[in-house]
């Protein structure tokens, strides 16, 4: 018995993957997690917002000042008091994902008795992909407004509400995409990894030989898993669609675009893996850790903006970020297809340098065995 | 290739279809191949034998076009296959392994390799069909690689290399782990192909299949073609009328016995209980040899007088008992 577990103990720590998986990466996902979620509960969660003095009033320049003074909060681009924003541009701030929030002066602030109905001096106008940014909006600006007009802090005086109509539900839309590239990747490494059979069995020395030699094989094997990707994320969207009403439809050569990429780079980055890799096992345990720490990062798992942000920074450049924003600018913010343009170039980007990386890799390997 | 001789008269000349002359190969840290020489006519069967390490696996690698050689040519049909794709078409290789897609029928493995290999149409029907023929894989066309027997995956192992009607199949141990049935019919199948103008090299663990199959073989030893030419002239060269003798001891041989032995040219088989020596004296010699090796304080348990085969000349050359 202990020969059995001394000869796993000594299989374990000749197995760098192994031991990356073991001990690493449950290490490095804990870390991301407990960066994440410990800014969620504490000071260290920052939402950027937008303001509009909507009635342009002195009380609203007063709320705008003292949101200014507010060490909790940070304007987005374009959004301070200065700015002097309608509430109609502070909303397509929000729509459009540049802010988190606007907070609205829409009315007078009445000083009134306690639980006296009155309509809403405040709207906070909030991203419904971001619920928690809507109501740590609302307490900002209920904070303002104690320091602005005292004594009219009562709850109807701010109201939170969507900054989208319709009745699309944003949480749904942002974990089809995000679920979607988590899973492209799982499956595309998946594939990936019957090269090294390929490899050993000696399925590529007899390619060799042939026309196409190892470019055959590696662009057959990307051909493929392109369109696996390609289908795989349309059956989860078809099923947000019939589950959940996500329209993904509504955009469809946005859509498509962004779902052609969003495989390209899932096919790329596992070629790319199993290329380097001299075992199965091996470029599971790299790809796995990988994609893994991509997806916690890019928020695959947790939504980005709920990260420090240092991780949120690190996630936008990750292509599980890329393409969660673009989906997200697809199917929830109707962002026009031109303002994607930046992202679609990333992931392609990303997905030609994986091909010709693995490209690359393969011919060297083969031609040096 | 044709010459003309003094009389002015043209006369054809066999043209070796792989030529293999003085390559040397070098990896970083060690000579690999040394002035190795080597040519398979057409028709011709040729058995490549050798421990691990002596250069197999490498002089496959060159004649494919894989490695440069560091010296010296190698010729496919005339053609350098590593800087000629047309050389390189020329080749059929099949691995040790069986290089097939296990989820797919034979028929469908076949296509695959046979596109691959630029063949389209009506040409890869045929192609298919003649392949399917030569390795005897008709009744299995529709039979997923992973359920076929270990001889048929190893036939259609060889007939996907057949697709593009090579020029030199190359097969690089054929009948590794295959039963004795299966190993007869691969050689049969090697046979037919030999004698339809294929030629084809081989390398094998496998003695018996070398002597068997193979019209000429080669012996490569630390880099070095160390011998080449048909298994029976060459056993016939190096052992003339002498018979080969093993002797299996009940013990390992004691220090003076050992002696006795290398004395008499015997070579230890196994952990000094197995000895083998020519014979080319009488069998009645043979008793008072084993009369002296009692008296020396050895015990024969067994005594085996036979002709030497390719085996003996391998282990003699080599000093190894088997091919690794």
């Amino acid at each position: 018995m202990l020969v059995i577990a001394y000869a796993s103990l000594i299989g374990l720590l000749r197995d760098r993957g192994a031991l990356v998986m073991a001990f690493v990466l449950p290490a490095l996902i804990f870390v991301i997690f407990a960066a994440v979620f410990s800014g969620t509960q504490g000071d260290g969660l920052e939402i950027e917002v937008v303001f509009s003095n909507a009635t342009q009033s002195d009380q609203g320049a007063a709320i705008g000042l003292a949101l200014v003074a507010d060490a909790e909060i940070r304007f987005a681009p374009g959004g301070h008091p200065d700015d002097r924003l309608a509430r109609e541009a502070a909303r397509n701030l929000v729509l459009s994902g540049k802010a988190d929030a606007a907070i609205v002066v829409v009315g007078p602030v009445l000083v009134l008795p306690p639980r006296q109905a009155t309509d809403p001096s405040v709207e906070v106008l909030a991203d419904d992909a971001k619920p928690i940014a809507g109501a740590l909006a609302s307490a900002a600006a209920q904070r303002a407004l104690g320091i602005a007009v005292p004594g009219s802090v009562s709850p109807p005086a701010v109201q939170i509400m969507a900054a989208a109509e319709g009745e699309r539900d944003p949480a749904v839309a942002y974990y089809a995409g995000a679920i979607t590239i988590m899973f492209l990747f799982f499956a595309s490494l998946q594939g990936a990894v019957g090269m090294i059979e390929d490899r050993t069995s000696g399925i590529i020395d007899r390619l060799m030989l042939t026309r196409g030699g190892a470019g055959a094989l590696v662009a057959g094997k990307y051909l493929f898993l392109t369109g696996q990707g390609v289908v795989q994320a349309l059956v989860v969207f078809v099923v947000a669609w019939l589950g959940y009403e996500v329209m993904f439809w509504s955009a469809i050569g946005a859509f498509a675009v962004t779902t052609l990429l969003a495989a390209t780079c899932a096919a790329g980055l596992a070629m790319a893996v199993v290329s380097v890799s001299g075992s199965r096992a091996q470029a599971l345990a790299t790809g796995n850790a990988i994609v893994l720490v991509m997806s916690a990062v890019g928020g695959s798992m947790v939504p980005r903006y709920m990260m420090p942000q240092w991780l949120q920074d690190l996630g936008a450049v990750t292509p599980t970020g890329w393409v969660i924003d673009a989906y997200q600018a697809v199917l929830f913010r109707d962002v026009p297809a031109m303002q994607l343009e930046q992202t679609w170039l990333w992931l392609a980007g990303f997905s030609i340098a994986t091909l010709a990386f693995s490209w690359i890799a393969t011919r060297v390997k083969e031609r040096a065995v | 290739m044709r010459h003309l001789r003094a009389d002015g008269y043209a006369v054809a000349t066999p043209f070796p279809v792989l030529d293999v002359s003085g390559v040397s190969y070098r990896y970083a840290d060690r000579l690999a191949l040394n002035d190795v020489d080597l040519r398979v006519m057409r028709g011709e069967v040729f058995a490549l034998l050798g421990p691990n390490g002596a250069g197999k696996s490498t002089l496959i690698r060159t004649l494919c076009g894989r490695l440069k050689p560091s010296a010296g040519k190698v010729e496919i049909d005339g053609d350098n296959p590593a800087i000629s794709r047309l050389a390189r078409a020329k080749v059929g290789l099949v691995p040790q392994d069986i290089a097939l897609y296990p989820y797919l029928t034979v028929a469908e493995n076949l296509s695959v390799f046979g596109r691959l290999a630029g063949i389209r149409g009506a040409k890869l029907v045929e192609r298919i069909r003649d392949a399917v023929v030569a390795a005897g894989l008709e009744e299995r066309m529709d039979q997923r690689i992973e359920i076929l027997s270990g001889g048929y995956k190893r036939r259609a192992n060889i007939a996907s290399a057949l697709l593009h009607a090579p020029k030199l199949l190359v097969l690089d141990e054929p009948t590794v782990g295959v039963d004795l049935e299966a190993r007869n019919s691969i050689n049969a199948v090697l046979r037919s192909l030999a004698e339809a103008g294929m030629s084809v090299l081989i390398t094998t663990h496998d003695l018996d299949q070398a002597a068997s199959v193979a019209s000429k073989v080669g012996i490569i030893f630390h880099g070095e073609i160390i011998k080449t030419g048909a298994p029976e002239a060459l056993v016939a060269e190096r052992f003339g009328n002498d018979r080969e003798l093993i002797l299996v001891l009940n013990e390992p041989a004691p220090p003076e016995v050992v002696a006795f032995f290398y004395q008499h040219n015997f070579k230890s088989l196994e952990e000094g209980r197995r000895w083998r020596g020519r014979l080319s004296v009488s069998d009645k010699d043979v008793g008072a040899l084993t009369d002296q090796l009692a008296a020396a304080g050895a015990v024969v348990r067994e005594t085996r007088i036979r002709q030497p085969g390719l085996d003996s000349l391998y282990a003699d050359l080599t000093g190894e008992s088997e091919v690794a």
